[in-house]
């Protein structure tokens, strides 16, 4: 990797941008025998696939197979899937009426992974699985949910068929095995809503007499067992250390300010110079106009390696998808611009250069994206090249974060009081509801109250039963944390639904958002109606709501010196938006749509008299860019508040509030960490070479005020002092 | 407060052209629940059994690998009935097999093969009833907060005393939600083994809402039954001339039926939601009558098809 450096540094266009260089050392892989356990079958297949299992597969294979509760928790290509594929299908052969269900989030990728287990059971004389979801013809329903004996699904069809679980009764009763893949993608609000899910899930399996072991699948996380035990409800036993080995591995920083060009054109000298040296690249970026521009760039000023380019993203058909799959591990393919959706479980094989164009979002995704590069043992090369956002730039000054730093914690809250009593009328269709189940939750017959008397719910001698008119699985979408849904539509087909809320900030009428890569534009929201009209958008654009936010304290759950986190109520008015073309502003429109209030959780840090508003304002701008580095979630899953005296506090605060109504536990999060959060925000406000602020620090795109008090300087003199006073405790 | 109800219905009850309707209160171990009863004459002679049985022996499409065709060709060599076909070398095993289950009056497994080989609203199907008659005959309809597995809250089942030309109907209601569980197995009891069940679009609907909310309640499940779905029947029939063929239409346009002063079924929920809220029984009446109704049309409608295909 030094002489390719060294090649690069001869280049004409080079301007020095790999600011930093980090080196991965090439760890050893461990490897075990095959458990004990494993029936005589899947040992023989293993032998003839000359598989060598890794320590955390044999680890993981013996935990299922001595029925306990398990989440695998190791990096990409690590064979999670045939660690809990082998002991599940092996088990499956053992005993003819066991069953199993295995749950993906999205219904894409239990088409993919179809595949896989359909090979994996022939070759185990096991009846083929078959899939079970919305597009599954009516005809076949009936024979697949009484003959198979392996179901795939994913949580928003597995919502509504709870509901006629008796139909599913020999499946369930035999149900040994229960597989939750991809858990790190519950987080948030889908997230607190699967939890839920699995909770109803659990109570019906109670009534069958099941008692199926969990194993779940996930990226690297932070806690891996919290994760799981929030979802399930139950202890779940992590396997965490990855015995996969790794090839060295180096990180390549480049910052684009060194060339007076944008990025574009850098990164496609980048990928020029990779074709050129005949390595392997795959270029994640965050869009597919910027994916299909680059690969279409790329082929006209390289056209002879134009065979050899492709582009990918999560709207291509499945053959369209397959075909690039293949090309790519085949190594027909040399180059592919890629959105986030080649992040998932899809094997490609391994690569030699990955660049990631963009900060993804998590270091979950970050390593996910990065851990495709390597190949057999091969050396491999990460690049990373920022936008102009504070986190991005975050990283360039401090590259062994992004390459070492610690994974962080999805935020999930199954105790979410709103969205537990939606889930509860679901649940009371399914089952009657006993007031001990009520308790179990957090709930008591007084909370459900509103329910009873809107004549949803009624109380039996059998418990509490649904007595609504409709099914509540229809008027209640899994992950809804406030009480309308907006369906977003193009071309009269439903793209997405959302909560009102997130529908206000990011579907107002001329909004730009992405869908799996894919650009659409808001024509008209009617809140009313609860219907967004959509259409593609085929431009460079993209767009920030500007939000004027005023919150209240209402209750305080806990307080430390200097900080305190509880309930509050936001009031957000969306004033205007403002039109970006790659970061920068070109254009700001006004809005007018009502304001929005809703109570949810919040956090603020406390001053005494001194900071000026600007102050205050900076430092409230560059904490919230950078809560994603310590809670999994976006920025824009976070408001903030600022002022020189807040009327709840009578002190100079900064409040960051949980932009999900009811709260799903980022505003705790951060309590609990306040200091860590004051402490980075501080090197990020120190590292960044601008003089009064900038973008890549303290100036928000999405500040309804203008960004107008400000004082950068000012911003990092109170997050220090604040540290200096507070910051030693936790 | 079912004293109040048990009261007012009758009172409602005597003023109403349905003729006399006992209600009683039925107390079992799971709970309470009341019970309407009142009577229909039959207004058609049902067909006789040994008539019955002939139609049945006849349909040599009963026999796995007698299609049209081939049903054709054995009649012209002679062979008319199962019990002709029962010499047959190739046919004959399970030509003998269909004869016994007629002989021995198997309805859902006649009903099964029938479905199978000819279609479940054939005119064929129709012959059960001589079958079934009087004892595993039922006529059924449900009210219900709504579709699939909401709470059930009313059930009709209509029955044939003995052989005397008068159907017993009874409806079983819950008062509240409460009782839904107890009506459900009630109304359980009515249903005969191996029944022939007459409904309107019963056999995707009522039977299988029934059947969920017993499992819901993990009561005994109900019987496999033969379902004469009169919904598809009258398609087949009257499509052309009706339209969409709903109850009321079917009624209106074929049994020259108006219902005076009805509610449209869509409705019926509301009036259960808005008497449990308000606890006035005033709220019921239409109800039970729209669900009564429901079932005199049945009967009148078997006949109607009883005759079409004579």
């Amino acid at each position: 990797m030094r002489e390719l450096l060294e090649r690069l540094e001869r280049k004409k266009w080079y301007r020095g941008q790999v600011v930093a260089v980090v080196e991965v050392p090439p760890k050893p892989g461990r490897y075990a025998e095959p458990p004990p356990a494993l029936p005589s079958p899947a040992k023989a297949w293993l032998e003839s696939q000359g598989f060598r299992l890794f320590s955390h597969q044999r680890e993981a294979m013996e935990k299922i197979l001595a029925h306990e509760d398990v989440i695998l928790a190791t990096g990409p290509s690590s064979g999670k899937t045939l660690a809990i594929a082998l002991p599940i299908l092996s088990q499956l052969g053992q005993d003819p009426r066991a069953t199993a269900l295995l749950l993906y989030p999205m219904k894409a990728l239990a088409q993919d992974q179809l595949r896989k287990w359909r090979e994996l059971a022939e070759s185990l004389g096991i009846r083929a699985p078959e899939i079970y979801d919305g597009d599954t013809p009516a005809h076949l329903r009936q024979r697949i949910r009484t003959q198979s004996r392996l179901l795939l699904t994913n949580p928003y069809a597995l919502h509504q068929y709870l509901e006629w679980h008796h139909l599913w009764a020999p499946f369930l009763s035999n149900l040994r095995y229960v597989m939750v893949d991809e858990a790190h993608w519950y987080s948030g609000a889908f997230g607190s809503g699967v939890a839920l899910l699995l909770w109803r899930l659990q109570r019906i399996l109670r009534r069958y007499g099941a008692q199926p072991v969990f194993a779940l699948a996930s990226a690297t996380a932070g806690e891996p067992r919290a994760l799981a035990e929030k979802l399930l409800g139950r202890r779940v036993c992590p396997v965490a250390e990855d015995g996969a080995p790794q090839g060295r591995r180096t990180w390549w920083f480049w910052d684009p300010h060194r060339d007076p060009r944008s990025s574009f054109p850098q990164v496609l000298d980048l990928c020029r110079f990779f074709l050129g040296e005949g390595l392997h690249t795959l270029v994640f970026v965050p869009s597919r106009r910027m994916s299909e521009a680059l690969s279409a760039a790329l082929r006209e000023s390289a056209p002879e390696h134009a065979e050899q380019i492709a582009a990918y993203r999560a709207g291509f058909l499945p053959e369209e998808r397959r075909a690039v799959e293949e090309g790519l591990r085949q190594g027909v393919l040399r180059l592919v611009v890629s959105t986030c959706a080649l992040e998932l479980g899809v094997d490609i094989g391994g690569l030699d250069v990955v660049v990631l164009c963009g900060y993804p979002g998590s270091l979950s995704s970050a390593r996910q994206m990065s851990g495709r590069a390597g190949r057999a043992g091969r050396e491999a090369l990460v690049v990373y090249i920022p936008e102009e956002d504070p986190l991005d730039q975050f990283f360039l000054t401090h590259p062994e974060e992004l390459v070492f730093g610690p994974i962080e914690t999805p935020p999930l809250n199954p105790r979410h009081r709103a969205l537990l009593l939606r889930h509860v009328l679901c649940a009371a269709a399914e089952i009657p509801v006993r007031d001990e189940e009520l308790a179990e939750r957090g709930l008591g017959a007084g909370d459900l109250a509103e329910h009873r008397e809107a004549g949803l719910l009624a109380k039996t001698p059998a418990g509490w039963i649904y007595s609504g008119l409709a099914r509540p699985a229809e008027r209640v979408a899994l992950d809804a944390l406030s009480a309308r849904q907006v369906l977003l539509r193009v071309e009269g087909k439903v793209l997405e639904v959302w909560d009102e809320i997130r529908a206000r900030r990011e579907a107002f009428p001329g909004a730009i958002f992405l869908h799996q890569g894919e650009a659409f534009r808001v024509r008209a929201l009617d809140l009313a109606a609860g219907t967004a009209e959509l259409e593609r958008y085929p431009g460079e654009y993209a767009t920030k709501a500007m939000t004027r936010e005023f919150v209240r304290i209402l209750a305080r759950e806990n307080a430390a010196p200097g900080r305190g986190w509880g309930r509050v109520r936001v009031r957000e008015e969306i004033v205007g938006y403002q039109v970006l073309e790659r970061g920068r502003v070109v254009a700001t429109e006004p809005l007018k749509l009502p304001p929005l209030e809703y109570e949810t959780e919040g956090v603020w840090l406390l001053w005494e008299d001194g900071p000026s508003a600007g102050a205050l304002h900076g430092a409230e701008h560059a904490l919230v860019a950078l809560v994603p580095l310590l809670v999994g979630c976006a920025t824009g899953d976070v408001g903030g508040v600022s002022s020189p005296w807040h009327p709840d506090t009578h002190r100079p605060t900064i409040l960051v509030y949980d932009g999900f109504p009811g709260g799903i536990g980022i505003a705790q999060s951060l309590f609990l960490r306040a200091a860590e959060w004051a402490a980075r925000t501080v090197q990020l406000l120190r590292s960044c070479p601008c003089q009064g602020g900038c973008p890549r620090c303290v100036l928000s795109p999405r500040c309804g005020s203008g960004n107008q008090p400000m004082d950068k300087a000012g911003a990092r003199g109170i997050l220090e002092a604040w540290r200096e006073r507070h910051g030693a405790l936790g | 407060m079912s004293g109040d109800v048990r009261e007012l219905l009758s009172s409602a009850f005597r003023g109403l052209p349905f003729g006399p309707t006992t209600i009683r209160a039925v107390t079992t171990p799971q709970g309470e629940c009341l019970v309407l009863e009142s009577f229909v004459p039959l207004p058609f002679q049902p067909p006789g059994e040994e008539e019955s049985r002939a139609r049945l022996l006849s349909a040599l499409g009963l026999v796995h690998g007698i299609g049209p065709f081939r049903e054709m060709l054995l009649r012209k060599r002679g062979y008319s009935t199962l019990l002709d076909l029962a010499v047959h070398p190739r046919f004959g095993r399970e030509a003998a097999f269909w004869s016994e289950v007629i002989n021995r009056k198997e309805l859902f497994t006649l009903y099964q093969g029938l479905c199978r080989w000819y279609s479940p609203s054939h005119p064929l199907v129709l012959a059960l009833v001589g079958l079934a008659f009087p004892d595993h005959l039922v006529f059924i309809d449900l009210e219900s907060l709504g579709l699939s597995t909401l709470p059930i809250f009313l059930i009709a089942v209509g029955k044939a005393e003995g052989t005397a030309g008068v159907i017993r109907i009874r409806q079983f209601l819950a008062r509240n939600l409460a009782e839904e569980a107890v009506i459900l197995a009630e109304a359980l009891e009515e249903i005969p083994g191996d029944p022939v069940v007459a409904s309107y679009n019963g056999k995707a609907h009522d039977w299988r809402q029934w059947r969920a909310r017993l499992a819901y309640y993990e009561l005994p499940d109900l019987p496999q039954a033969a379902h004469l779905d009169f919904l598809f029947f009258a398609r087949r029939l009257w499509r052309a001339a009706v339209g969409d063929c709903s109850l009321t239409k079917v009624e209106r346009a074929i049994l020259g039926r108006v219902r005076p002063l009805d509610i449209p079924s869509e409705e019926v929920p509301l009036y259960y939601h808005a008497f449990l809220k308000s606890g006035n029984p005033q709220f019921l009446w239409p109800i039970l009558a729209h669900n009564r109704e429901d079932v005199v049309s049945l009967v009148a409608l078997l006949g109607k098809l009883l005759d079409s295909h004579a």
